[in-house]
């Protein structure tokens, strides 16, 4: 824009919730996504478990959470529904263009799958309480064995259905051309990497005492190192875009999030438990603080970024 | 063929009168506080080189329209035969997707919870008929027609006059075109 030039544009529309800023979607769409991210980190954690040599019952137990978090999710997701009655026109038809359609479907598919790997794995889970649940429900016992065959066939569907999951919900934000702070590549990535910082912070919480919870705490580790390295070149890619890409980098650098990014999701999120996580490595710390801060930044990351891309927009360019 | 139906909008002649926006609630019946149609006031330069455009913006009936594809029910559609993109309210499940979608804010939420925008005023068009805002325009500084008929109004005036659309960078292929 020309220095001399001064643009001033009015206009006699303002229809709510599109004008003068978009506000369509409040605190549902970010819950959402970030229960989302969650089970899908902690269904890698618990396929890589049963896939590796690193046994985690932690995470095995967790993933038993993973349908009803879901379902939690998916509720946030249809209080946003303006037309609640049509909800099930997302399963009419697949819209391969649609992120959207992507993600209903996903997450329509993967639940049987999930449901199965959790029965799959439920003797070295649950050694105790099985036996218990074995002799009350003769059917749930049927179709565990029926599952247990495929234990590693399904760790790898789940391990790929929960990288889907969470990269799923980044390229629904990213896909939007028309809010330049969305439209990042890199968010696909960083949505990865903050929802599986947020289960391994979940499971360090979850997990006993030892080498578990210790394991889980150098996962959160190396998973934060990579999500600093991922939102340097998302934040590199904003500062040096286009002119609407720059409107962008503005809401953060200056503007209305300032704050809530740099201070509490960067400063408290990500740079105070990496802190802690690295000092742990020499010396005792508490061991609660890093994880706790790890889930609190996973879900401020979400409220941050669907209000950023928000505020951002065409119109002036 | 195809229709390619667009808009060419005369900026210099454009008072800012409104009657479009008003033309199109009647039309249209539009609730109270929303507008498929709307009229700009851009200020531009320091005096004494100041500037000031009038335009009339709505939906643009993109060539790539980003709200169908984004759609993930298949209610934002584009209208046989054309390029005008259109919602069914029976399978839109008012998800917002196509409004976060549209560099050009068009879309907006209809008190029934499914999405509403301008039509061109479709129903029109099979009569011969001009879209509402089009045909109450005192200044005649709104043209409608067929783009990929290339004796149309509109086709003409964008091989002769200086135009320009709005938000080409965003890649949309808009249709509607300001002569400025």
């Amino acid at each position: 824009m020309n220095e001399d030039v001064r643009y001033e544009i009015i206009t006699g529309k303002m229809n709510p919730h599109i004008d003068p800023v978009l506000d369509i979607w409040q605190w549902q769409v970010p819950v959402y996504l970030f229960i989302g991210g969650l089970c899908a980190g902690i269904l890698i954690l618990a396929a890589w478990a049963v896939l590796s040599k690193a046994k985690s019952q932690t995470a095995q137990r967790l993933s038993l959470a993973v349908l009803p978090l879901l379902g939690i999710g998916m509720g946030a997701l249809f209080l946003d529904l303006e037309n609640k009655w049509n909800v099930f026109q997302f399963f009419g038809r697949f819209v391969p263009s649609a992120p959207m359609s992507w993600g209903s479907w996903l997450l329509l598919l993967l639940s049987p799958i999930i449901a199965a790997f959790v029965l799959a794995t439920a003797t070295e889970a649950w050694p105790n309480h099985w036996e218990k649940i074995q002799q009350r429900s003769i059917l749930l016992t049927r179709i565990k064995t029926l599952c247990e065959p495929f234990r590693q066939h399904l760790s790898v569907i789940i391990l790929i259905g929960g990288i889907s999951l969470a990269v799923y919900t980044g390229v629904l934000l990213s896909a939007y051309v028309a809010r330049p702070f969305w439209n990042n590549s890199s968010l696909a990535i960083l949505f990865l990497l903050s929802g599986l910082g947020a289960a391994a912070g979940l499971l360090q919480l979850c997990a006993p005492a030892g080498t578990e919870r210790h394991r889980f705490g150098r996962v959160g580790l190396y998973v934060l190192i990579a999500e600093v390295s991922v939102l340097a070149l998302f934040l590199i890619n904003l500062a040096d875009g286009t002119q609407a890409q720059d409107g962008a980098w503005a809401v953060i650098t200056g503007g209305p999030l300032t704050i809530s990014f740099w201070i509490f999701y960067l400063g408290l999120g990500v740079i105070t438990p990496l802190t802690l996580e690295l000092i742990a490595l020499k010396k005792k710390v508490p061991y609660a603080i890093a994880p706790v801060l790890e889930i609190g930044g996973s879900m401020l990351f979400r409220f941050v970024i669907v209000a950023a891309g928000q505020l951002t927009t065409w119109q002036l360019y | 063929m195809r229709k390619r139906y667009g808009m060419v909008i005369d900026t210099r002649v454009c008072i800012s009168c409104g009657n479009c926006v008003m033309g199109c609630k009647a039309e249209n019946v539009v609730p109270e506080g929303l507008h498929r149609v709307w009229v700009v006031e851009e200020e531009s330069g320091v005096f004494p080189h100041a500037r000031l455009e009038s335009r009339s913006e709505r939906c643009n009936h993109c060539e790539d329209p980003p709200c169908v594809s984004s759609c993930p029910t298949g209610a934002s559609f584009i209208f046989e035969g054309s390029n005008i993109t259109l919602v069914n309210p029976d399978e839109c499940t008012g998800c917002k997707s196509c409004v976060a979608s549209c560099p050009y804010d068009a879309r907006y939420i209809e008190p029934g919870g499914y999405i509403g925008k301008c039509t061109f005023c479709v129903h029109k068009l099979g009569s011969g008929e001009q879209p509402s805002c089009a045909s109450v325009c005192p200044t005649d500084c709104i043209q409608f027609g067929d783009f990929n008929d290339p004796n149309s109004q509109v086709s003409r005036s964008v091989r002769t006059e200086r135009t320009k659309v709005l938000h080409e960078a965003a890649g949309t292929n808009p249709n509607i075109y300001y002569i400025y």
